[in-house]
């Protein structure tokens, strides 16, 4: 056998052992948003990853990580700063990937010459340098494992790429199962996922609701808009999809699912 | 509409038929938002009652599964359903009356217009004030 299946053997092997023993999602109810501590704590800059993702400002985005980033081995530092680097990175890979699979017209200029994998790697390095120097941070190892998913592109990657992201989400759960933005990132990998590799969008559904009765964020109600939609409860994925609008009114994403889904609804009555 | 999606779709509708409802019938409260909202596409009539009773015991289900039931409920189409329906149009759950508005609006008739117009008017959250005044908009 050559050394090429094995990896890929021993990856698919890792990855069905992961989603074979998460069965945690009842452990973790009245979960927590990780992120309001860090938003709580940083400065004007730091809040400006998350203004900038409301409104998928990447242009935004980017000026307030290279300010952040200048400022890492200067006086002015702040103890979370790699922390939120990595989770601007993650932002900076959403407004990316919706862009080029959905509007590709309408990328905005500062991205256009962005490889998603690169930034992928920039943003895991940030995550690793943090995760070093905090290794019971649950959160960071969420961030590294949303992260690394992004890298997923295809079967390849995703048996390479799948089962590191899982791990890292996993160690985020082990650390803290009532990391709301945990139980998220399961959520995502259980709805995207086939269901040979550990995909189960029932379950996915009933964890996005779990998450959202906690975390008030509009990437939340969207994925939940989203799993609705895929089960064909379209009234319900409606509700979700005004929600996210509601908390995020200028988000391009949850205006263009908000759009799409109602000529769906549209069409079918 | 995409291919994926029609055969979704009649997925869906041959397990609706295929589905026994058991949990829904006996008034099971573990009963899952996918069987509920499955009755809406059955032709079974004896499931009305069965949703019936289900908004009629509303404390016993969990958010979802009551939203399921509206649904279904709206999907059924039945005008004797309003009645049922409005009984929680004061529920505390801001999803469950959104979603209370959206099945009168559908099913229609004088009753739910009145239901609709005071929820347009009353209701504490402004998602749901404006999902019930779209009804009287269309007209």
């Amino acid at each position: 056998m050559s050394p090429g299946f094995l990896r890929i053997l021993s990856g698919c092997l890792v990855l069905i052992s992961a989603v074979a023993g998460h069965g945690r999602e009842a452990e973790a109810e009245g979960l927590h948003d990780s992120l309001k501590s860090v938003e709580a704590a940083t400065d004007q800059t730091g809040l400006q990853v998350f203004t900038t993702f409301a409104t998928y400002d990447a242009d935004g985005l980017l000026k307030s990580l290279a300010e952040i980033e200048s400022r890492l081995e200067t006086e002015d530092a702040q103890p979370l700063d790699r922390y939120l680097l990595a989770q601007g990175y993650v932002h900076l890979l959403i407004i990316h990937k919706f862009y080029d699979r959905s509007l590709p017209a309408e990328m905005p200029g500062v991205l256009k010459e962005l490889k998603r994998d690169a930034l992928s790697e920039k943003g895991q390095q940030f995550a690793r340098d943090f995760a070093a120097a905090h290794p019971d941070h649950s959160d960071i190892h969420r961030v590294l494992g949303e992260l690394i998913s992004f890298q997923i592109q295809g079967m390849v990657a995703g048996m390479t790429k799948g089962p590191l992201a899982r791990e890292a989400v996993d160690r985020a759960l082990e650390l803290d199962p009532k990391n709301g933005w945990a139980v998220f990132s399961a959520a995502r990998m259980h709805f995207h996922n086939p269901p040979f590799a550990g995909g189960d969008k029932d379950l996915a559904l009933k964890e996005f609701r779990q998450v959202a009765e906690s975390l008030d964020r509009f990437r939340v109600q969207l994925y939940l808009a989203r799993a609705y939609e895929s089960r064909e409860m379209l009234s319900q994925a409606r509700f979700w999809a005004k929600k996210s609008l509601r908390t995020a009114p200028d988000n391009p994403e949850a205006k263009f699912f908000f759009e799409q889904l109602n000529a769906r609804i549209k069409e079918g009555s | 509409m995409s291919v994926r999606r029609v055969l979704v779709s009649l997925m869906l509708v041959s397990a609706a038929g295929c589905q026994s409802f058991e949990k829904l019938r006996s008034g099971d409260a573990t009963v899952g938002e996918e069987e509920v909202h499955a009755a809406g596409r059955s032709s079974d009539a004896a499931l009305t009652e069965d949703l019936h009773h289900l908004l009629a015991h509303r404390e016993s289900y969990s958010t979802e599964v009551v939203v399921a039931a509206i649904q279904a409920l709206a999907d059924r189409g039945d005008p004797a359903s309003v009645g049922h329906i409005a009984l929680i149009s004061e529920d505390s759950s801001e999803e469950v009356r959104w979603h209370v508005a959206v099945a009168l609006a559908k099913i229609g008739g004088d009753q739910a217009r009145q239901v609709l117009s005071v929820m347009a008017k009353t209701d504490p959250s402004e998602m749901v004030r404006e999902e019930a005044a779209l009804f009287e908009a269309a007209r």
